[in-house]
């Protein structure tokens, strides 16, 4: 009964546009009052949720990505980006891609990089005689590698939701995440030699020297990072809080682009951009509270073993699940909710709560992309000025390349979990 | 008066915000500093910015919805005509207002029953971290509200022009 109460004015809430975290606190207050239930657990369970060290690297990383964003460092990406892969052919969406991979190791969500990448680069692609919606196809599709390379919000969130080391969930995000820009790469050449695209500039070493040393600096963010969190030297949440301080620095004294008037600014952006998500998170923890008192994951895990097929072909079902409600309804919510109901299931078959992560991470970002509700996809149509619908069709062929990366990842973990167990054993 | 009133909500959230993020960012500054450096671990500084971090989430709540910020799905709402549109989006804002208001009605008593119990490290009473929750979605509400209106209004023009 009480599931039912939870289940249908959550569905109707969210149809009726009210905002996610919101109809998760609404469903689960109505649930509990039908339930006869003390309510108080709303209040408690949303702060313990908030009131936690690990999920505080999210703050910390999304401030390090906004200074160095507000520090100018994204035409030293761009530019040191179109130096490598600017020669070949469809030169432009090779630096998009690339530009993406390095932008990546910046910042951790995708959106930052769609809006960021895509009002630096859409409109250099469409004046250099680029179809608006093959640009935003390219734009868009390839921001989704930014929660793949570290450091991610989504693998932090599913990290402490899994209770698994964010550490090695980052780490096993590489693989993919280059493995997605090369597929699209491919693409785009391929889609470039059909409509003509050329190259945007000739190959040249020492150019090539002379941008990546502007690049250097930002480039070695993600080096001290990674370098930090895997020497053992500081938790992922201390890395964020060193991340910002070498940001700060970089734009406040060697750069010099940041003035302390900006700092207010930036500090608040950041604060409402981590709230969002944060919020999120504290009304699901009161909902999946509910769900495991009611014992659902248990019934979904009964319902999913009982099919005697191999584990891999559950995990395929769960991932065309995600995919499949990703036309719809993605992002951090989808992971939020679906992340907790589906953990048991994999522990329960042995399969690697890691590698998991990692695919039903890259299955709700593809959910980002896919038309008709795709919020990168939005960002990008609207930074081009074309309709949503216009973009669609040019869209599927770099989906279905991202997908391929999917299937490949799913049926191999070993290529997944390759970087990690060389530094984690077990 | 009434945007003197908003504008000072404004003002408070902001520098709440702005506070809660420096005290985050220099107490783990230090706590890595301390650690590594000088080889004394500091015993307060994560329990203190995980606490600013409890306030910076909830009174960031507040200005995403002053911005409209927060997560929704439109697309169901997207398909329709001006008038149900509008409808939807009141009863959205009033259930919206129903829940902080519950929300606020039982943290009161979870409140007071904390402030006899300390944090660990640095001894504070628990029920001024609780704060955080009735504060942020108290303001909350009046952004809400506000956009209610706003609603009520389109609804109107819309139906009689």
């Amino acid at each position: 009964m009480m599931l039912a109460v939870l289940f249908i004015s959550f569905i109707v809430l969210i149809a009726i546009k009210t905002p996610v975290a919101y109809a998760m606190g609404i469903a689960s207050l109505l649930a509990l009052f039908v339930g006869g239930d003390s309510p108080i657990m709303v209040v408690t369970n949303m702060f313990s949720a908030v009131d936690s060290f690990p999920i505080m690297a999210i703050p910390f990383f999304i401030l390090a990505g906004e200074m160095m964003n507000s520090g100018g460092i994204t035409s030293r990406i761009v530019a040191f980006s179109r130096d490598i892969v600017g020669y070949i052919r469809g030169g432009l969406a090779h630096v998009n891609i690339v530009a993406s991979m390095f932008f990546a190791g910046i910042s951790g969500s995708a959106t930052a990089d769609a809006s960021a990448l895509g009002s630096m680069l859409i409109p250099v692609m469409v004046e250099d005689k680029y179809s608006p919606e093959f640009s935003v196809a390219v734009t868009a599709t390839s921001s989704t590698i930014g929660p793949l390379i570290p450091p991610s919000m989504m693998m932090i969130i599913y990290g402490v939701i899994a209770n698994v080391s964010i550490a090695e969930l980052f780490l096993a995000g590489i693989v993919p995440g280059v493995s997605v820009g090369l597929a699209l790469m491919g693409m785009s050449y391929y889609l470039s030699v059909k409509h003509g695209y050329g190259a945007v500039c000739s190959f040249s070493l020492p150019n090539i020297w002379k941008s990546f040393l502007r690049a250097f600096i930002p480039l070695l963010m993600p080096v001290i990072v990674l370098g930090g969190v895997l020497s053992g030297v500081f938790t992922a949440t201390e890395a964020g809080v060193v991340a910002t301080f070498y940001a700060f620095i970089v734009g406040k004294f060697v750069y010099k682009t940041i003035q302390f008037r900006d700092f207010p600014r930036i500090f608040i952006d950041s604060a409402v951009m981590t709230s969002i998500c944060l919020f999120v998170i504290a009304q699901s923890s009161v909902f999946g509270r509910i769900l495991a008192l009611e014992g659902f994951p248990y019934m979904i895990t009964s319902f999913l073993t009982s099919f005697q097929v191999a584990p891999v072909v559950i995990e395929l079902m769960i991932i065309c699940f995600i995919l499949m409600l990703g036309l719809f309804i993605e992002g951090i919510p989808v992971l939020i909710i679906f992340a907790p109901i589906f953990i048991p299931v994999i522990s329960k078959m042995g399969l690697d709560l890691v590698h998991f992560g990692v695919v039903l991470n890259m299955a709700v970002l593809i959910g980002s992309v896919t038309p008709p509700v795709g919020i990168l996809l939005y960002i990008c149509c609207n930074i081009a000025g074309i309709e949503v619908s216009k973009a669609s069709k040019i869209i599927w062929p770099f989906v279905g390349m991202m997908m391929l990366v999917l299937l490949l990842c799913i049926l191999l973990p070993a290529v997944v979990l390759f970087i990690p167990r060389l530094f984690y054993t077990g | 008066m009434g945007k003197l009133i908003v504008r000072a909500l404004d003002g408070f959230a902001y520098l709440l915000l702005v506070g809660a993020t420096l005290v985050m960012v220099i107490s783990i500054l230090l706590q890595v500093f301390f650690r590594y450096v000088m080889n004394s671990p500091l015993y307060w500084s994560e329990e203190i910015a995980r606490y600013a971090f409890v306030w910076l989430v909830f009174i960031g709540a507040a200005i995403a919805s002053k911005r409209g910020s927060h997560i929704g799905v439109d697309y169901v709402v997207m398909h329709l005509p001006e008038v149900p549109k509008n409808i939807l989006a009141i009863v959205v804002n009033l259930l919206v207002l129903f829940f902080i208001s519950c929300v606020i009605y039982m943290s009161v008593g979870v409140i007071t029953s904390n402030m006899t119990q300390l944090s660990p490290a640095i001894r504070i009473p628990m029920g001024y971290v609780y704060m955080a929750i009735p504060i942020g979605l108290g303001i909350s509400s009046v952004y809400i509200a506000i956009s209610l209106c706003t609603a009520i209004q389109s609804a109107y023009r819309s139906r009689y022009s």
